[in-house]
């Protein structure tokens, strides 16, 4: 199963965006596991994923993020009106073609 | 647009970097993380002072509410089972503190994250003020294990971790086992070399300190770094500015609250302590000692989250007629409710909106001096209790005062006012995009 990590600054946000993404995925019909955390939390769990997507306001933090990956998995911000419009599906696909 | 998409690269440009640093800085982002991870506990404390107050105090709101003080004569007595939660929570913020920054520098530097937060800890009590002893028995004092520490515990925190992690990296240092010895035992000896350079440097500093200064170093911080911070923090100005900057840092789409959490925590986490101390030991917020901290922010101006945006959603259900934007309100108002807005920050968008960055950064401003006003006024008490932030926004008025009915009503002039002045640019915003999407759209008839 491909796994998803949504980070953001308390992981607030992204826990919103893992129903709408899960939605999706149901509708779909993918099995996929998606997790949000806050960026500060996010080390171990960044290990075990296939990709990590970041929110538009933890944006400046990709440079962190990225040395946690270390290259091991692709690091994307999610586009800003996707985010404020919960578009779970149009993520879910973005995601999904990162991981490839 | 050409002027908004330059003056968007500059804001990239000029801003970004400066969030990056602050928001990954590592001696930053340890004392940030430290203060969110204690926050529970503090919570919690003062979650239990508040009903302690409210419920079985004779005059509390809920014992007022359900005649409980004629059902239970001897209500008050019961309040004492609770009145020692504030010895193991807020009076204790300090010990938290410092093994959580030490930790949370060791794992920013792929230390041994655990035993460098125990080695803060042990230094935090080898330069505490030493035992006065009394009848032959043992006493230390909790001056300096609770607010009034906190300076301590940071600088000892950030220190030792720092440190600890440098020295534990030395190869020199280790003592390294053969392959047949338990890992346990293995860890132990890789770090005792560091653990006992670091308790003698601080011994011997803190016995320096002691013969220049001998009140000691909890006294020296104390009045010479967290008392001039406190007072800078504790007063209108640096409020206003405070949340000034952090809306200002949304509007360009970047975490606010988070990136100035350091400093916020640095100027406010003992006013707000000590008003907690307050109410536990008074049961009311009346006379609280700091009526000006971060809690009035979150009291009056925050509804909805960052720029107070559940006035802009109420507004945009008033006066919208645009499909789009009531669709964002309606996405926005749940998450809302509970103060988070990035749906609407994001999706409407607020971020980079020549239009909304006005009200988005005023009206918290103009909330902020209203909620200010009444607590000087003495119309309502100071905002005493540590409401979670994601509680409604009225009712953190509410319970922060302790159940004072006046700032419930003070928080719903302010939601008005908030959606008062949301409402013209909520009109002129619709009216623009309106412009640009036409203007756009014959764009693209043109012929190619």
């Amino acid at each position: 199963m491909k796994r998803i990590l949504l980070v953001c600054a308390a992981g607030m946000s992204t826990s919103l965006l893992v129903n709408k993404m899960n939605d999706a995925a149901k509708a779909k019909g993918i099995d996929i596991d998606i997790v949000a955390l806050p960026i500060s939390e996010c080390s171990k769990a960044a290990e075990e994923v296939d990709v990590v997507l970041l929110g538009p306001q933890v944006r400046y933090q990709k440079a962190q993020v990225d040395s946690i990956v270390a290259g091991r998995v692709p690091v994307e911000v999610i586009e800003m009106r996707a985010y404020g419009t919960m578009n779970g599906s149009a993520i879910l696909d973005r995601a999904l073609k990162l991981i490839g | 647009m050409g002027f908004m998409a330059s003056f968007e690269r500059v804001m990239e440009k000029a801003l970004v970097p400066v969030a990056a640093k602050l928001n990954s800085q590592r001696h930053i982002v340890a004392i940030r993380d430290a203060f969110i991870l204690a926050f529970p506990i503090t919570l919690a404390g003062s979650l239990i002072v508040l009903l302690n107050f409210a419920v079985l105090a004779p005059d509390g709101f809920i014992a007022k509410l359900l005649f409980l003080n004629k059902l239970f004569p001897n209500l008050a007595d019961y309040q004492q089972v609770f009145a020692p939660v504030l010895n193991g929570s807020t009076s204790i913020l300090s010990i938290f503190i410092v093994f959580l920054i030490a930790r949370n520098i060791a794992i920013a530097m792929k230390a041994d994250d655990l035993l460098c937060g125990l080695t803060a800890l042990s230094t935090f009590f080898i330069v505490y003020p030493a035992y006065t002893v009394v009848d032959g028995a043992n006493f230390l004092s909790t001056q300096w294990v609770g607010a009034q520490g906190l300076f301590v515990a940071m600088i000892i925190g950030l220190l030792v971790g720092e440190i600890f992690s440098r020295l534990s990296r030395s190869k020199r240092l280790q003592i390294t086992m053969p392959a047949s010895v338990p890992p346990a035992i293995a860890r132990t000896f890789k770090v005792l070399f560091p653990i006992v350079i670091i308790t003698v440097l601080f011994s011997v500093g803190n016995a320096i300190i002691l013969a220049i200064y001998p009140n000691g170093i909890h006294e020296l911080i104390y009045a010479a770094i967290q008392t001039p911070l406190k007072n800078l923090g504790t007063n209108i100005f640096s409020l206003v500015l405070l949340a000034i900057v952090s809306n200002l840092l949304w509007v360009f789409g970047i975490h606010g609250p988070n990136t100035i959490a350091a400093i916020r925590e640095g100027m406010f986490a003992e006013a707000g302590l000590e008003n907690l101390n307050y109410v536990a030991a008074h049961g009311s917020a009346w006379g609280a000692p700091y009526p000006v901290t971060w809690a009035i922010n979150d009291a009056f101006a925050n509804y909805g989250g960052s720029g107070m945006t559940l006035g802009l959603i109420i507004a945009i259900f008033i006066a919208s007629r645009r499909q789009d934007y009531r669709d964002i309100g309606k996405l926005s108002i749940a998450p809302g409710i509970f103060n988070i807005n990035e749906p609407i920050i994001f999706g409407l968008p607020v971020v980079l909106n020549p239009i909304l960055i006005f009200p988005f950064i005023l009206v918290p401003a103009v909330n902020i001096l209203i909620g200010y006003i009444a607590i000087s006024t003495k119309l309502i008490p100071p905002i005493a209790y540590a409401v979670p932030w994601t509680t409604p926004g009225p009712l953190i008025a509410f319970f922060g005062t302790g159940g004072n009915w006046m700032a419930l009503f003070i928080g719903l002039i302010c939601l008005a006012v908030s959606t008062l002045v949301y409402l013209p640019f909520v009109l002129a915003s619709n009216k623009a995009a309106s412009i640009q999407q036409s203007s756009e759209s014959s764009n693209n008839d043109l012929p190619a």
